[in-house]
C-alpha cells in the first residue's frame, strides 16, 4: 500500500525496506541488543499528566527555540526557515535531493545490529524535518519537541546534511507526552563539524526512543552529548560510520535518575573504517530509587582502520540498594596498529572522600552534591563549547541540589 | 646479597631455548599405532546404551544419560559466539573408542600396554609414581622445590588408562580415580554431585556430554583434608574421527584443599575432531580448589586444516561460606575454542578467580572467558585475561560479571588485555557487567594494542632476534597469569606461549 | 671503525629531511661528542645508526668496519658491537631485568658463534657490574626499567653496556635528567669501560657531561649537518656563548 501523497521513489523504497525488514530481528527479551532492557517502554501507557509537578528542562529554560515540533506540526520560530523542509513534503516530492539520502543510513546501520524500531519509523514517518547547513553558525540551532497526549506512537523522521567545512551546533530539548520514536540520519561533509546536544528532562514522562545514524567524511567531527535528568525512560541508539581519514568523534551521556524506576538505555556503535580516526565514549550514570541504566557501547575497527584510537568509559554511581547498572563495553578489532581501551566501574559514593569532606565541615548534602558533580564532570568535559558547557553545568548543579535536598 | 632474583628467570630462559629446540610447530602431533575398538559411528539411544554398558554402569546412570540424550535432540547448537564454526555432522563421529587391550580394566599400571605408557612418556607425562612431572629443573633455584608429587590420571580416547599414587592418596582419605570407576565404586557420591553444578540440559554441548561421556576424573577430598600432592589428568585424543567427551567432578568438603592440573594434546590429523567436556567443581565451607589447564589440542595446520573443536563447559559452585576457587587456563591449541570456566559464588565470603591466556595463531579461533555470578554476601571475584592473536586468527574474550541484588558488599575486578600480532587477525572483547546493588563494586579495564614497537626495538638493539623478542614481550604480557600456575605448568606454559607464536613474525 | 659518508635522512611519514649531508669518521679508541641545539638532528642520527624504524635514508652510506650498516638488521648491529644507550630507556612490564640481560647477552654470543654463558658465570658478572654502578638487588629483580627513576634507568643502560661489551657506544643524551651525583656515577662506568679498542659517540645538548667523559673531538651539529669540529675546548666555548655563533 502506498503512503498517502508520497512520491514514487519513497513508495519503492518503502516496498523494498518492508520486504527486507523481515530479516531484521524483532525486539525480544532474548536478543543480544535488548537483553535486560525494559521492554515495557514500547507499550503505550496512559498516565494522568495533570498532577505532575515538573521540573522543566525545555526550550525556554535554557534557550529560545528556533524550531518547534508541536505534535505533527512543524513550527518555525527563528530566522532559519530557509534551511528547513518538512519531511512529509520531502517524501512527497519526486525531485527532492533528499531521495539520495533518505533511509540509506538506516539501512547501513542494520548491518551489525538489528534496529527494528528504526525500520518501523522508515516505513511510516509522521513528522520531521530536513536540515541542510551550507554555512557555519556560531549560534546553536534550538529544536524543541512538543508532543501532546493525543498522538500515540509518533514517528519523527529527520535528515541533516552538513556541508564541507561547515560547523554547527544543535540543541534538542522538549517534552514527551507520548511514546516517541525518532530517527535522524546525519551526513557530515569533509571537515564538517556537528555538535549535537540531546537534552531530556523530567517532563519526558513517556518513553523516548531515538536513533541517530551518522556518516562522516574525512576530517569531520561529530560530538554528541546526551542528558537524562530524571527522564522517565529513554532508549538511544547511535551508530557512527567513520569513512575518511582523521575523523574525530565523541559520544557522551549523563543520566541522573532518582524517581521511582526511571530508566535509560544507551546504545552506541562506532565503526572505524578509515585510517587514523579517533573516537571517545563517556557515559556517567547516577542512580537512586530503583532506577536502571544500561550502556552498550561498541567499537568496531575494520582491518583498514590502522592507527585507530578508541576510548570508552562507562561508570555509574549507585546511591541506593535497588538501583541497577548494566553495561556491555564491546571491542571488535580487525586492525593491529590500534590503541583501544575501555573501562567500567560501578560503586556507591566513595566513603573516604565523603568522610574527608565532612571532616572539613561540609554539610552532608553538599558533600554528596560535590561528589556527584565531580563524578559527572568527565562527561561534561566532552562538550567543547565553553558557554554551553557552563550553562548546562549550572543547570545540572541546581538540579542536583534540589535532588539531594529531598 | 641474595640469589632470589634468579628464581623465575630460569623459567624464562627455558622459554627461549624451547623455541629453538622444538623443530616442528606442534610437537605432540604423533599418533600412537594401537588397535582400537570403536562403537558404531553416529549417535542414537543405542550408542548411549552401549557406552553405559561398556562402562558397566548401574541403571540409574543409564537413565541419566538417556534423559540427557532426549533433551539434546531438542536443543540447537548455539551460535552466539564470535566463531565461524563449520557445520558439525554429529552423526559422522565415533562416540566411543578404546584401546582394544583395555577391555579388562588394568588392576595396576604394570598391566597397562607398554605402548600406551610410551605415548604418555613421549608427551612428558610418565605414568610411574615418580616425584615430579618431567621438565622441572632444579638447577639455580634458590629454594629447592620440596618433594612435589603429582598424581596422574591418564585418559586415552574414551577411557582412563591408569591413575598413579592411588594408594598413597587413599591413605590420606582422598579419592582420585576415573569417573567410570567412581560410578561403580562410589555411586552415592557421584549421584549426589554429578549434574548438580552443570545440569543435564545446561547447554547443547554439556547436554551432549551428559549423554555420551565415556570417562574422565573424579576427585573427592573429605572434610579437613589438604590433598598431599597435586592431582592431574592428562587427556589424549588418539583415534581418528572420534569425539572425546570427558567428565570431571571434583568435590571439596568443608575445609578441604586440592590443586588440580589438566593437560590435553592430540595427534596431527587432517580431519577435525570434536571435544566436548564438562567439569564440575563443588566447594563447601572454607574449602578451596585450584584448577589449572594447559590446553594444547592440535590447532590445525596453518591453512586451517584439521584441529580440535573444543567446546567445554566448566563451572565451579562455591556452595559453602568462605569457599574459594581459582581457574587458571592457558589455551594455545584447538582450531576452535568455546569455553567459559565460571564461578557461582553462593556462599557468603566466597571468592572466585579466573586467570587466562588464550593464544590464537594461523586460522585458530577462540571465544573464551568466564562468568562470575555473585549471589552471596561479601563475595569477591577477579578476572585477568590475556588474549593474543596472530596470523589470521580471531580471539574473543567474553565474560559476564553479575552481582545480584542480595549480594551485598561484593567486589569484582576485571583486567582484560588483547595483543595483536600482524594485521590479518582480530581481537575482540565482549564483557557483560551487571550490578544490581549499590554496595557492590565492579571495576573493569580492557586494552587492545599491538606489540609495542619501542619495546621490540629496545630488545633488538640489545641483540635479541625479532621472534625471540616477541616471545619475551608476550611472556611479559602474560606474566600475571603464568605466575598463577603451579610451577610445573608454568614452565610448560611459557614454552607453549613461544611455540604457538612461531611463524607469526615477519 | 665507523664511517658516515654524506648521510641524508628523512622522516618516513613526513618526508621532512632531518639529516642533510653528514660525514663523520670515528676510529678505534676515540671519543666523539656531537653537540647541537634542539631539533638539529642529533637524536635522529643515533636512531638511524641503531636501526630504528620510521626513517628513510635518502642517500649516503654508513660503514661499520667493513659492514654496510644499512644492510643489517637491528639485532645484527647489536651483535656486531653497536650499543645505544637510550635517551628514554624503554619499560617492558612483565619481563624481568635478569632474564632480559641474559637473553640479550646469549643471543649476541650465539650470533657471534660463541658459547652461551652459564647461569652462575652470568650472575657473577652482572653482580660485579651492578655493584660498581650502585644498582640495588631490588632494581635487578624488577621488570626492565619499570618503576625506575630517571637516574636508575640511565644506570641500567650503562650496566647493559658493561655486560654486553660493545665496541661502539652511542650515548644519546645520557645526561638528560641526571643530577651531578648520578652523572658522576654514569661517567665512572663509561670511563672504566673505555679502552683503545672501543669508541664512543656522545650526543648531548650541554657541555657538562663532557667534563666527566672527555672527548677527543667535538662536533657542532646544526640543521642536519656538522658545522664545526674542534677539541674539548669547542664544547667549553659553546657552554659560554650558546649555539648562536653557528646558527
Amino acid at each position: 500500500m502506498n503512503h498517502v501523497n508520497s512520491s514514487d521513489w519513497y513508495n519503492s523504497l518503502r516496498k523494498e525496506f518492508e520486504e527486507k525488514s523481515l530479516s531484521i530481528e524483532k525486539v525480544n527479551r532474548r536478543s543480544e541488543y535488548w537483553r535486560k532492557s525494559n521492554l515495557d517502554i514500547l507499550e503505550d501507557f496512559v498516565q494522568d499528566t495533570s498532577q505532575l509537578d515538573l521540573l522543566d528542562l525545555n526550550g525556554t529554560c535554557l534557550y529560545e527555540p528556533d524550531l518547534i515540533i508541536n505534535g505533527d506540526i512543524l513550527e518555525l520560530v527563528g530566522q532559519k526557515s530557509d534551511q528547513v523542509v518538512s519531511i512529509i513534503d520531502v517524501i512527497a516530492d519526486e525531485e527532492s535531493f533528499a531521495k539520495n539520502y533518505f533511509g540509506r543510513l538506516e539501512e547501513k546501520s542494520q548491518k551489525l545490529i538489528p534496529r527494528p524500531l528504526a525500520r518501523d519509523n522508515t516505513l511510516d514517518p509522521k513528522v520531521g524535518y530536513v536540515l541542510s547547513f551550507s554555512d557555519s553558525s556560531e549560534k546553536p540551532l534550538i529544536i524543541h519537541n512538543k508532543t501532546n497526549t493525543s498522538a500515540s506512537n509518533l514517528f519523527q523522521r529527520n535528515l541533516m546534511i552538513v556541508d564541507k567545512d561547515v560547523e554547527v551546533t544543535i540543541i534538542e530539548t522538549g517534552n514527551n507526552l507520548s511514546v516517541f520514536n525518532t530517527v535522524t540520519e546525519i551526513y557530515l561533509g569533509e571537515n564538517a563539524k556537528l555538535n549535537y546536544l540531546d537534552l531530556t528532562g523530567e517532563n519526558n514522562i513517556f518513553p523516548k526512543i531515538s536513533h541517530k545514524f551518522c556518516d562522516l567524511a574525512e576530517k569531520s567531527s561529530f560530538n554528541h552529548f546526551g542528558l537524562r535528568l530524571n527522564t522517565k525512560a529513554t532508549r538511544t541508539e547511535i551508530e557512527l560510520h567513520l569513512n575518511g581519514q582523521g575523523i574525530n568523534t565523541s559520544v557522551a551521556n549523563v543520566s541522573l535518575l532518582n524517581k521511582k524506576s526511571h530508566y535509560s538505555d544507551e546504545n552506541v556503535l562506532i565503526n572505524h573504517n578509515a585510517y587514523e580516526c579517533k573516537s571517545r565514549q563517556v557515559f556517567k550514570s547516577v542512580l537512586e530509587n530503583d532506577c536502571t541504566s544500561i550502556v552498550r557501547g561498541k567499537i568496531y575497527v575494520a582491518s583498514e582502520a590502522q592507527k585507530t584510537d578508541g576510548y570508552q568509559s562507562s561508570r555509574s554511581l549507585l546511591l541506593n540498594e535497588s538501583s541497577k547498572f548494566l553495561c556491555k563495553p564491546e571491542l571488535e578489532i580487525y586492525a593491529d596498529d590500534v590503541i583501544c581501551s575501555h573501562g567500567s566501574t560501578s560503586s556507591s559514593l566513595d566513603r573516604d572522600s565523603l568522610f574527608y569532606l565532612l571532616s572539613r565541615g561540609v554539610h552532608k548534602n553538599k558533600a554528596k552534591e560535590m561528589l556527584i558533580t565531580a563524578f559527572i564532570s568527565e562527561a561534561l568535559d566532552e562538550i567543547e563549547d565553553e558557554s554551553i558547557k557552563s550553562a548546562l553545568s549550572n543547570y545540572i548543579d541546581i538540579w542536583i541540589s534540589s535532588f539531594s535536598d529531598e | 646479597m641474595t640469589d632470589s632474583y634468579e628464581v623465575r628467570e630460569v623459567i624464562d630462559k627455558e622459554t627461549l631455548s624451547a623455541v629453538k629446540s622444538v623443530g616442528e610447530t606442534y610437537k605432540y602431533g604423533f599418533a600412537t599405532d594401537i588397535e582400537t575398538e570403536y562403537a558404531p559411528i553416529g549417535l542414537n539411544e543405542d550408542i548411549v546404551r552401549l557406552i553405559s554398558k561398556k562402562n558397566e554402569e548401574p541403571s540409574w546412570m543409564l537413565e541419566w544419560r538417556l534423559k540427557a540424550y532426549k533433551r539434546w535432540t531438542k536443543l540447537k547448537q548455539p551460535d552466539w559466539a564470535l566463531l565461524k564454526i563449520p557445520k558439525i555432522d554429529f552423526q559422522d563421529q565415533y562416540y566411543y573408542a578404546r584401546p582394544a587391550n583395555m577391555k579388562e580394566r588394568p588392576k595396576s599400571l604394570d598391566e597397562v600396554d607398554p605402548k600406551l605408557l610410551e605415548t604418555y612418556s613421549k608427551l612428558g607425562i610418565p605414568l610411574t609414581e615418580q616425584k615430579k612431572l618431567a621438565g622441572v629443573i632444579e638447577e639455580n633455584y634458590e629454594e629447592k622445590p620440596q618433594d612435589r608429587k603429582v598424581a596422574v590420571d591418564a585418559v586415552f580416547d574414551s577411557v582412563s588408562v591408569g591413575t598413579t599414587f592411588k594408594e598413597e592418596l587413599k591413605a590420606a582419605g582422598v579419592i582420585f580415580c576415573s569417573i567410570s570407576e567412581a560410578i561403580q565404586e562410589y555411586p552415592e557420591l557421584v549421584k549426589k554431585y554429578l549434574g548438580s553444578v552443570v545440569p543435564i540440559s545446561d547447554n547443547f554441548f554439556a547436554c551432549l556430554n551428559s549423554a555420551v561421556f565415556s570417562d574422565g576424573s573424579f576427585v573427592y577430598i573429605p572434610e579437613g583434608v589438604k590433598c598431599p600432592m597435586e592431582l592431574s589428568t592428562y587427556f589424549r585424543i588418539n583415534a581418528e574421527n572420534t569425539g572425546q567427551f570427558e567428565r570431571t567432578l571434583i568435590v571439596a568438603e568443608n575445609n578441604a584443599y586440592v590443586s588440580y592440573l589438566e593437560g590435553c594434546t592430540a595427534p596431527q590429523r587432517d580431519e577435525s575432531q570434536l571435544h566436548a567436556a564438562v567439569v564440575e567443581l563443588v566447594i563447601l565451607d572454607d574449602a578451596e580448589i585450584k584448577y589449572s589447564t594447559v590446553q594444547n589440542w592440535f590447532p590445525g595446520d596453518e591453512n586451517g586444516v584439521g584441529g580440535i573443536y573444543n567446546f567445554v563447559t566448566k563451572r565451579a559452585d562455591c556452595r559453602g561460606k568462605n569457599a574459594k576457587v581459582m581457574w587458571t587456563q592457558v589455551e594455545t591449541g584447538s582450531a576452535i575454542t568455546w569455553k567459559y570456566p565460571s564461578c557461582v559464588l553462593k556462599g557468603d565470603n566466597s571468592s572466585g578467580e579466573f586467570y587466562s591466556i588464550a593464544i590464537t595463531n594461523n586460522m585458530q579461533q577462540a571465544d573464551t572467558g568466564t562468568k562470575m555470578i555473585h549471589l552471596g554476601k561479601n563475595t569477591n571475584s577477579r578476572i585477568v585475561s590475556k588474549g593474543i592473536s596472530a596470523g589470521k586468527a580471531q580471539n574473543t574474550y567474553r565474560g559476564l560479571v553479575q552481582i545480584g541484588g542480595r549480594s551485598q558488599n561484593s567486589r569484582n575486578f576485571t583486567q582484560c588485555d588483547s595483543l595483536l600480532i600482524g594485521n590479518k587477525c582480530g581481537a575482540h572483547t565482549v564483557p557483560y557487567i551487571e550490578v544490581n546493588n549499590s554496595s557492590a563494586r565492579a571495576e573493569h579495564e580492557a586494552t587492545t594494542s599491538k606489540v609495542d614497537e619501542d619495546q621490540l626495538f629496545y630488545c633488538m638493539q640489545r641483540g635479541i632476534g625479532e621472534e625471540d623478542a616477541v616471545a619475551l614481550i608476550v611472556n611479559g604480557f602474560c606474566k600475571e597469569v603464568l605466575q598463577a600456575l603451579p610451577m610445573e605448568f608454568a614452565m610448560e606454559a611459557q614454552k607453549l606461549v613461544a611455540i604457538s607464536l612461531e611463524g607469526s613474525v615477519g | 671503525m665507523l664511517k658516515i659518508d654524506n648521510l641524508k635522512v628523512s622522516l618516513e611519514e613526513e618526508e621532512k629531511q632531518i639529516i642533510k649531508g653528514l660525514s663523520l669518521t670515528i676510529n678505534s679508541g676515540e671519543v666523539h661528542a656531537i653537540m647541537g641545539p634542539n631539533g638539529s638532528g642529533k637524536s635522529t642520527l643515533s636512531s638511524v645508526l641503531a636501526g630504528k624504524a620510521g626513517y628513510t635514508v635518502d642517500s649516503g652510506k654508513v660503514n661499520f668496519d667493513e659492514t654496510d650498516l644499512f644492510e643489517t638488521e637491528v639485532e645484527e648491529r647489536a651483535a656486531l658491537g653497536i650499543f645505544m644507550a637510550f635517551q628514554y630507556p624503554i619499560e617492558i612490564p612483565g619481563v624481568g631485568n635478569m632474564n632480559f640481560l641474559r637473553t640479550a647477552l646469549n643471543s649476541q654470543r650465539k650470533t657471534r658463534g660463541q658459547e652461551e654463558l652459564n647461569a652462575a658465570d652470568f650472575l657473577k658478572l652482572v653482580r660485579e657490574i651492578a655493584k660498581d654502578l650502585e644498582i640495588s638487588d631490588e632494581m635487578m629483580r624488577r621488570p626492565v626499567n619499570v618503576g625506575a627513576s630517571g637516574g636508575e634507568k640511565k644506570r641500567n643502560e650503562i650496566l647493559q653496556m658493561c655486560l654486553l661489551e660493545p665496541r661502539f657506544v652511542i650515548l644519546d643524551e645520557t645526561d638528560s635528567g641526571l643530577d651531578v651525583d648520578a652523572m658522576k656515577l654514569v661517567s665512572k662506568g663509561v670511563n672504566k669501560f673505555s679502552s683503545s679498542s672501543r669508541s664512543f659517540l656522545v650526543i648531548t645538548h650541554y657541555q657538562r657531561l663532557l667534563n666527566y667523559i672527555v672527548p677527543d673531538f667535538v662536533h657542532i651539529m646544526v640543521d642536519g649537518k656538522i658545522v664545526k669540529t674542534g677539541d674539548k675546548n669547542l664544547a667549553l666555548h659553546v657552554e659560554e656563548t650558546g649555539y648562536k655563533d653557528f646558527l
